[in-house]
């Protein structure tokens, strides 16, 4: 596990949205500058109230890795709403010969295979590595649109805030899935109060809330996390011809 | 013309069944894939709401085509997001040519629009209340081999 993690570590990066105030984790995929993340980690959703959705993607999202912190922009058409519906976003970032991960097998991989999950969670800047199995192997309405259904993998292994965008590496170091969410999480509430404070900035009662609940997420509850599988991202990385 | 109103298919209150203008149906096939520009389908399979179609605008021109719920082919066309599931396809215009909706607590799969075919010809609409189907051929409601309401050419 650790020669897995030496040789995988320097192709993750940390992603920061300063504009929308998230931050994530992501993982480059090609020589030239490649990074694949989460949607939902550089794009914005806003509602109408007839749950039409209008989406904005992030206009400065740094990218930091041990090889230094670059620029990065959304490297597929703005328009193109596969991304958002599978939640990956293709970054291109000015970072040549930059070590990255290769990508594996969806189909290859079965209940019970041991995987690893690196990423930055809870805010931590340091490289953080948690192993699991897969748990289960299926297909289910996406979390980003129910309409439409994702191949999906279910871990054990630790997930929490910030893991989003990650790679779901298998044994041979390989990327099988995006990390995406966390089973069983108190975000929904987190989200909802986020809402609350927005419209009622000055309530610091519901500050307080949030900051515990925030606080508390990462411990009271670790569930199961969840991957996208890694194939959505290679379709879309042939037809960019990347 | 052929007007539905308010039927139930092959379904009962509460099942799972898409929900054509105000008609409740397990299964919609209007147009012909095999012989036809023009489809769109709707069909539930294991437990999933699987719409695919090929989509024409008013001027006969292709709009789009759906393969099981993803939009493969866009000429032009726009992709609206719904939360928590669906969208509407809309002309470069703007105008709402399709919409697919859940509603997770009924169990529904609303579909809305108007259809032409590849002549431009208008051949079914269905708006809150109301199914018009002025050319086939449309299936409402399959189970097995046992098709429900047929409207022929």
């Amino acid at each position: 596990m650790r020669e897995l993690i030496e040789s995988s570590r320097h192709a993750v990066c940390r992603i920061v949205c300063r504009d929308f105030d998230r931050v994530g984790t992501g993982f480059f995929v090609r020589d030239g500058g490649v990074v694949v993340t989460c949607n939902h980690v550089v794009a914005r959703e806003e509602l109408a109230p007839d749950g039409l959705v209008a989406l904005s993607y992030s206009q400065n999202i740094q990218v930091s890795s041990a090889a230094g912190t670059f620029g990065g922009r959304i490297a597929h058409s703005l328009d193109d709403l596969r991304p958002y519906f599978d939640d990956y976003a293709i970054l291109a970032v000015d970072a040549d010969k930059h070590p990255h991960l290769d990508l594996g097998d969806y189909a290859a991989v079965h209940v019970g295979d041991d995987v690893l999950v690196l990423g930055y969670p809870l805010g931590v800047e340091e490289l953080t590595a948690t192993r699991g199995m897969v748990a289960a192997k299926h297909q289910s309405p996406s979390h980003m649109n129910q309409l439409i259904y994702l191949d999906m993998l279910t871990v054990d292994a630790a997930i929490n805030v910030g893991n989003s965008g990650g790679p779901l590496l298998d044994h041979d170091g390989k990327v099988v899935g995006v990390v995406t969410l966390r089973q069983g999480s108190i975000k929904p509430w987190i989200d909802r109060l986020r809402g609350a404070l927005r419209q009622m900035p000055d309530q610091p009662f519901y500050r307080e809330i949030l900051d515990l609940f925030e606080t508390s997420n990462a411990f009271l509850n670790p569930g199961l996390g969840e991957a996208v599988s890694i194939g959505y991202v290679e379709d879309k990385l042939s037809e960019l011809g990347l | 013309m052929v007007v539905l109103r308010e039927n139930y298919i092959f379904t009962q209150p509460g099942q799972q069944a898409f929900l054509a203008a105000s008609n409740y149906v397990n299964y919609i096939l209007l147009g012909d894939p095999g012989k036809r520009s023009f489809y769109l389908e709707g069909r539930i399979d294991k437990g999933q709401f699987l719409i695919s179609g090929r989509l024409y605008r008013k001027d006969g021109s292709m709009l789009c085509e759906i393969d099981n719920n993803r939009v493969k082919e866009a000429s032009g066309c726009k992709v609206v997001p719904i939360k928590p599931g669906g969208y509407e396809l809309r002309t470069p215009e703007d105008e709402v040519h399709l919409r697919l909706r859940l509603r997770p607590d009924e169990n529904v799969c609303l579909i809305q629009g108007s259809f032409y075919d590849d002549s431009g010809t208008l051949l079914a609409e269905g708006n809150e209340r109301d199914l018009r189907i002025y050319k086939g051929p449309a299936i409402l409601g399959k189970l097995g081999f046992s098709l429900g309401i047929v409207i022929g050419q």
